[in-house]
């Protein structure tokens, strides 16, 4: 077991003034409290440290919000330049519009884009905004996906009253008999459709559209003349460097970006179809510090890096090569182990496992050799994984499951 | 399905009952305080010669230190009547008592789990959160082989206290108390359960969200229906 004695220690000056220690989905209760530190001091590309000192070579990427590692040097020397110029003003910065620009250049169907600071702020935007348009109140969602910590739609039990979810309606990923029969059952009361690019549930393997089921879904949107809204904040610059719905080939009205997008700066974006412009702009949007310049340049000079690079393309390679040397590995010890999901963002999931003791198992082994493997979410695969941390990890991963099966 | 007004009094009730059971009082079937609904407004314990309450008495069972049964039945059945009487003088001493050892960690386990279960399978807001969830759920004090109890739902039956003797095999989540300290304070609903999974406090194993959610509908329960003090 790895020294954890001064994670633990800030974690109870931590509870004293803070609830929980640390809440939402850092909160240690989430993962393997008693394996992963609790705090972290500093990273560097696909490293971070923990406050005891211990360093772990990572596969979360601060939950997908870093995509060319951490403490890139070239965001943050742009960040810097920015910074020396000034963060927040009285007016917005020219880098807002830059940003704006640069957004409705990349993404085939975008006509603007508005900014805000996290993936909730901006799901929850986009759905007024479909109400705006079609004067509507329901809004269909697939069961168990997460689209934020509003109360239409956060995880948790506390402080919701039964209207906030009274128009909130779900069917199963990839049931479009379902989804059409929501639509019939509410005929002309239905605003918008909110999808992920593909189904990446807590704690199940994630599931990727079947075939037709994004056609059938912009289909039945169209014919019914709502709002489809494209929740990329998870999948963004992972799947397709310009927008996930250009990989699994469709068009959204409006899509919400963020994690990967501005590379551990806070910041988030949704763009929109030309039809919505009028609508978004009588749906109010502000926060005091959203036109923070410096997470906006950290945005641009991170799409920048990743078009140069063509790192989508770097991610999902790096992503196929481990996740198929990982389940390799596996196969060799007698595991029916599989990464679901794309590779750039895997889901590993052990057949016969639903109730997670063996990735349980498997992510306590792995944490005391260094890895940091989360049991209950995906993995980030980000472009600073090259050859050689990849080599290690892979060293690492079949260590653990030599561990993992003289166990048994 | 149970009327919404009377939850809490049947909660209570299965409270006592379940209390009785882990205290070993069951084992006379005579004497039993198993509940069922007398009529519109009250609760009898005991098919035979029955202890009947009021609804209204049994809510006030957590604020006084004796309620008083339905005089009829009383009357009816003296003897037996005293019998349960005293049984539930019994199980309001050993709830009130200040002891920590593991008996006593079982009943605050039991008669809060009880209660839980009742809200779970027929409140509609704990109906709401636990949804289609279903398997077996473990409670452990670390050192103990076997659980302290289990809870246990099977497709169209709703969720039921188990007895751990009867199960086989793992069960779909395990909560593992560190101690009997730490066991009564989490079901006195003393510890934030967020700050004490991630001290190594209590561990959960398996499916955790599961967990979660009988923590929540345990936490509105307890809301309801607080412990005795």
């Amino acid at each position: 077991m790895r020294s954890r004695a001064k994670s633990d220690a800030l974690f109870v000056r931590s509870s004293k003034v803070i609830p929980g220690g640390i809440y939402g989905h850092l909160s240690p209760s989430a993962s393997l409290p008693r394996h992963f530190a609790h705090f972290c001091s500093k990273g560097e590309g696909v490293h971070f440290e923990d406050v005891d000192d211990n360093e772990w070579l990572d596969f979360m990427c601060a939950y997908g919000a870093v995509l060319h590692g951490y403490n890139h040097p070239e965001i943050e020397e742009a960040v810097a330049i920015q910074r020396k110029l000034g963060t927040v003003f009285n007016h917005p910065h020219e880098v807002s519009v830059e940003l704006a620009e640069k957004l409705t250049d990349l993404i085939d169907f975008a006509d603007w884009a508005v900014f805000a600071k996290n993936g909730s702020d901006l799901t929850t935007w986009a759905i007024r905004v479909a109400r705006e348009k079609t004067q509507r109140p329901i809004v269909i969602k697939a069961r168990g996906a997460y689209h934020g910590v509003d109360a239409w739609c956060d995880p948790g039990m506390g402080g919701r009253i039964e209207s906030d979810r009274a128009d909130i309606k779900e069917f199963e990923w990839n049931n479009l008999n379902e989804l059409e029969d929501l639509f019939k059952k509410f005929k002309d009361q239905v605003a918008a459709v909110i999808l992920t690019p593909y189904h990446h549930a807590s704690f199940a393997p994630s599931v990727l559209p079947a075939e037709n089921f994004w056609a059938g879904v912009r289909k039945l949107c169209s014919e019914n003349e709502c709002i489809l809204v494209l929740d990329d904040v998870r999948a963004g610059w992972r799947i397709h460097e310009k927008g996930s719905h250009c990989f699994f080939g469709f068009e959204p009205d409006l899509a919400v970006y963020s994690k990967a997008l501005g590379n551990g700066y806070a910041i988030s974006a949704c763009v929109g179809i030309d039809s919505l412009k009028s609508a978004a702009s009588d749906v109010f949007l502000t926060g005091s510090c959203w036109n923070d310049a410096v997470a906006m340049r950290a945005a641009l000079t991170s799409i920048s890096i990743a078009e140069r690079d063509d790192v989508v393309n770097s991610v999902c390679k790096k992503g196929k090569y481990f996740c198929d040397s990982t389940e390799a590995v596996a196969e060799k010890y007698g595991y029916n182990f599989k990464m679901t999901g794309p590779p750039s963002m895997p889901y590993p999931w052990f057949s016969e496992d639903n109730d997670l003791y063996k990735i349980q198992d498997f992510c306590k082994i792995a944490s005391n050799k260094g890895l940091f493997f989360h049991p209950h979410h995906n993995w980030f695969i980000s472009n600073a994984h090259d050859k050689n941390s990849l080599a290690s990890a892979l060293s690492l991963v079949t260590e653990t499951f030599d561990e993992m099966a003289n166990r048994k | 399905m149970i009327d919404l007004h009377r939850l809490k009094a049947w909660a209570i009730a299965r409270s006592i009952y379940r209390a009785s059971c882990i205290l070993g009082f069951e084992s006379t079937p005579k004497n039993s305080l198993e509940p069922y609904f007398y009529d519109n407004s009250s609760i009898a314990f005991g098919q035979k010669n029955p202890l009947v309450f009021s609804d209204i008495a049994l809510l006030e069972i957590n604020q006084t230190p004796f309620i008083i049964p339905s005089l009829l039945c009383l009357m009816r059945s003296p003897y037996r009547s005293f019998c349960k009487i005293n049984r539930l003088v019994k199980i309001g001493r050993c709830m009130r008592s200040s002891s920590k050892d593991v008996r006593k960690l079982k009943l605050l386990l039991g008669v809060g789990l009880e209660a839980t279960v009742t809200y779970m399978n027929d409140d509609p807001k704990c109906m709401e959160i636990i949804g289609c969830e279903e398997g077996r759920v473990d409670f452990y004090l670390h050192d103990l082989p076997t659980p302290l109890l289990s809870l246990m739902k099977k497709q169209d039956e709703g969720w039921q206290i188990r007895n751990f003797n009867a199960i086989d095999g793992q069960p779909k989540v395990k909560m593992i108390f560190k101690s009997v300290e730490i066991g009564i304070l989490s079901c006195q609903n003393l510890l934030d359960h967020k700050i004490s999974s991630a001290l190594g406090e209590y561990k959960i194993l398996g499916y955790a969200p599961i967990m979660e959610k009988i923590g929540y509908c345990a936490k509105l329960t307890s809301l309801q229906i607080p412990l005795p003090v």
